[in-house]
């Protein structure tokens, strides 16, 4: 039998759907997992923010590096979008940095850096979203979020994290494109139920082993009337290699007014 | 003194510039002192002002107190088996302290400077110096910025061979492993007014040209000198840095960077030989683009010199240079850039077909060191990249061709930071091929090098 291209659609849709509903009811969830992964995603997009942060890289010997900065973020117009300027503040070697990360939900997000070295703007690369941010634990996609749709969802079942009920929610790669591009076949999310923040996650690397363990500490209601949460501390570890990161939100200041112009590559040169 | 009324009215300019930047720092630290906020009270400052400057960790350093004043620098150790002068004095230790003064004010001014005082230390003589590479005021209001002071004006977006890119100087004989540091400032006044998020109108004017720092010629039987000139230059830029494209044209009129030879006569049997820095026009254009897991980009300018017929072997002719390049991310911190770069001459003379021996070898020293010995040359750069450890370890591979004459550099290099404050650094340069080309007449510059610096 011959199906048209839009029959297939159809049925493949259908099945899906049904799958989904399914899953979600068999384990007694009234909510499926792509919606729980959406607000997740959008629980911490506060309107606008400005922070300082201070960052402990901690190799498997004990030994300590200390990354300071200060950045500010705002929502593009109309969307879930960010806008991400980062400057960095110490150590005297990175200081003078800049960052600037334009994201777009529909395509592939836009990164410059300007080094003071090079006296330069520079647009870099954004496809590969596995590379360290800047030596830490969490990879430039951990940093700006996993977008949902580019990821198939499962709930597991539910658990208590510090005393939190959470979903936990198994996210594989939609697509190899996804998987080589994040360096994760598989990462396992712990989302607060009644919050729709993540507690604590789980990456596994394209081989399938277990990468990096991450928890989401001191978690903050900083827009109430959004239901828009920060966690003031992140924690990775590399259990592949025992280097891990603590990245502390020193400063925190949320819907303040942050102006369009300061994503710009204007203010990086501003040395 | 200024040698002319000209000059002296640019240096009056500039003074005038410089001091009422200085009288508004003045102004604005008083009014920081007197508690008045650092910024209008309906946006945020993009600078943590009130950061506690060097956290806990830093604040039981010895230089805290120096950071607290926007003090920074850098303690460099180094030996190099050889200098960068293509003469025979190898085993060269370097010493050096490097500071930089970073600091931002109310009402959108700021401050910066760096310089460096160095020591090198061969086996039968030493050589000091001490130098300032940038100093300027930047003031910001709206959607103007002005600077003003020494500054480095870096324009281009391929990667290190820039076509557009000639207004500040570099200084080749510099011995540091970052050859980006070889960037020197000139007293300019730079004028930016910013339309929208992404574009802007860049105006600059630099009162006093300054040239490339290059080694001496030493040659037998001739004596080289330099003609310093005064000459102002000029440039303009509309840049787009936003979307999906990064584009810019610009225009510089002023003088060349780079030397010609001229023969000037001759005095007891040596051949007198000025290396004159003569008037250029440059229209540049470059462009920049991000496409999957690659970054394109393209720089070319065309420069129009005072022999645009090309009869006078004096002064290089007209030339289009072109740079295009492709940089692809592999992941895992791994990237590698490859560009072709092409140089056509206009109205090209051959300077080997000079039927006077002597100025047919200075003419053809001189189109060597310009590129300019054949009517086109094409070469290819490179440079792959890649970082181990959380960034602790980061090696580079580097190099360039030249397909005519067939010169060519390697240059690979290890960095590894041993703490946030320290930080070595071993390399080597090797130039090799034919010696009349650019890359092969450097071969007494090959070099082993290596590095420590103490970060403050």
């Amino acid at each position: 039998m011959k199906y048209s291209m839009k029959q297939i659609s159809i049925k493949t849709c259908l099945t899906a759907g049904l799958v989904i509903i399914f899953s979600s009811a068999q384990l007694g969830f009234a909510i499926t997992p792509e919606e729980i992964m959406e607000k997740n995603f959008i629980v911490n997009k506060v309107t606008d923010s400005t922070s300082q942060t201070t960052m402990i890289l901690t190799n498997k010997a004990g030994k300590e590096r200390v990354r300071k900065t200060f950045g500010t973020t705002k929502l593009q117009k109309g969307t879930f979008d960010n806008m991400r300027m980062t400057r960095f503040l110490e150590p005297t070697d990175v200081k003078g940095m800049v960052s600037l990360l334009i994201e777009h939900s529909k395509d592939e997000d836009d990164i410059w850096l300007y080094l003071p070295s090079l006296k330069k703007v520079r647009r870099l690369v954004s496809s590969n979203k596995k590379d360290s941010f800047v030596g830490t634990d969490f990879s430039y996609g951990d940093v700006i979020g996993h977008k949902v749709k580019e990821w198939n969802h499962t709930i597991l079942k539910e658990e208590d994290v510090d005393g939190f009920m959470c979903y936990v929610i198994e996210s594989t790669p939609i697509n190899k494109t996804i998987a080589k591009n994040t360096g994760y076949s598989k990462r396992v999310s712990w989302i607060q139920k009644d919050t729709f923040v993540a507690r604590k996650a789980m990456m596994y690397d394209e081989a399938g082993s277990l990468y990096k363990e991450m928890q989401f500490l001191n978690l903050e209601l900083v827009e109430p009337e959004k239901n828009k949460w920060y966690a003031r501390e992140f924690r990775a570890r590399n259990v592949q290699t025992g280097h891990s990161t603590v990245i502390k939100v020193d400063e925190l200041k949320v819907n303040v007014g942050v102006k369009d112009s300061y994503f710009t590559t204007r203010y990086m040169e501003s040395q | 003194m200024p040698t002319n009324s000209s000059a002296y009215f640019k240096r009056l300019l500039l003074n005038g510039a410089a001091f009422f930047l200085s009288a508004f720092f003045v102004a604005s630290s008083w009014a920081q002192n007197a508690d008045i906020p650092p910024e209008s009270s309906d946006e945020p400052s993009l600078f943590p002002e009130d950061f506690p400057a060097d956290g806990e960790e830093i604040n039981n350093k010895w230089h805290s107190n120096l950071n607290e004043l926007g003090l920074t620098g850098s303690l460099r150790s180094g030996f190099w088996s050889s200098n960068r002068l293509s003469d025979n004095n190898n085993s060269i230790g370097v010493g050096s302290l490097w500071l930089k003064y970073d600091q931002r004010f109310s009402g959108g001014l700021s401050a910066f400077v760096e310089g460096y005082a160095e020591h090198q230390g061969f086996l039968d003589s030493d050589y000091d110096i001490s130098r300032i590479k940038e100093g300027y005021a930047h003031l910001r209001k709206g959607d103007w910025d002005i600077r003003a002071g020494k500054q480095i004006i870096a324009w281009g977006r391929t990667d290190r061979l820039n076509p557009t890119d000639n207004l500040t100087p570099r200084d080749f004989t510099l011995l540091s492993p970052e050859i980006d540091e070889d960037r020197f400032g000139v007293n300019a006044i730079k004028l930016s007014k910013v339309f929208g998020m992404y574009s802007s109108l860049t105006v600059a004017w630099i009162p006093e040209f300054e040239h490339h720092t290059t080694a001496d010629i030493k040659l037998a039987d001739f004596s080289f000198s330099k003609t310093k000139t005064n000459d102002s230059q000029y440039a303009i830029k509309f840049d787009q840095s936003g979307g999906d494209i990064d584009w810019s044209v610009s225009y510089m009129s002023g003088r060349d960077l780079g030397y010609d030879l001229a023969i000037t006569g001759s005095s007891g049997g040596t051949v007198l030989v000025n290396q004159n820095y003569n008037k250029v026009e440059t229209f540049g254009a470059d462009l920049a683009t991000i496409v999957g897991s690659n970054r394109y980009a393209i720089e070319m300018a065309y420069t129009r010199t005072e022999d645009n017929a090309g009869t006078n072997y004096l002064v290089k002719n007209p030339f289009l240079f072109t740079v295009v390049g492709i940089e692809h991310d592999f992941g895992n911190n791994l990237s590698a850039i490859v560009q072709g770069f092409h140089n056509h001459v206009m109205n090209y003379q051959d300077p080997r077909n000079i039927s006077d021996s002597t100025e047919r070898f200075v003419y053809s020293l001189s189109a060597t060191g310009n590129g300019q010995l054949e009517q086109d040359s094409f070469g290819l750069s490179g440079r792959v990249g890649k970082k181990w450890m959380n960034e602790t370890l980061e090696g580079e591979l580097a190099g360039s061709m030249l397909f005519t004459g067939h010169g060519y550099s390697v240059r690979p290099k290890l960095t590894y930071a041993i703490s946030d404050s320290l930080k070595a650094t071993a390399g080597y340069e090797f130039y090799g091929g034919a010696s009349d080309t650019v890359l092969g007449a450097r071969r007494k510059n090959k070099a082993f090098f290596s590095e420590i610096r103490y970060f403050f």
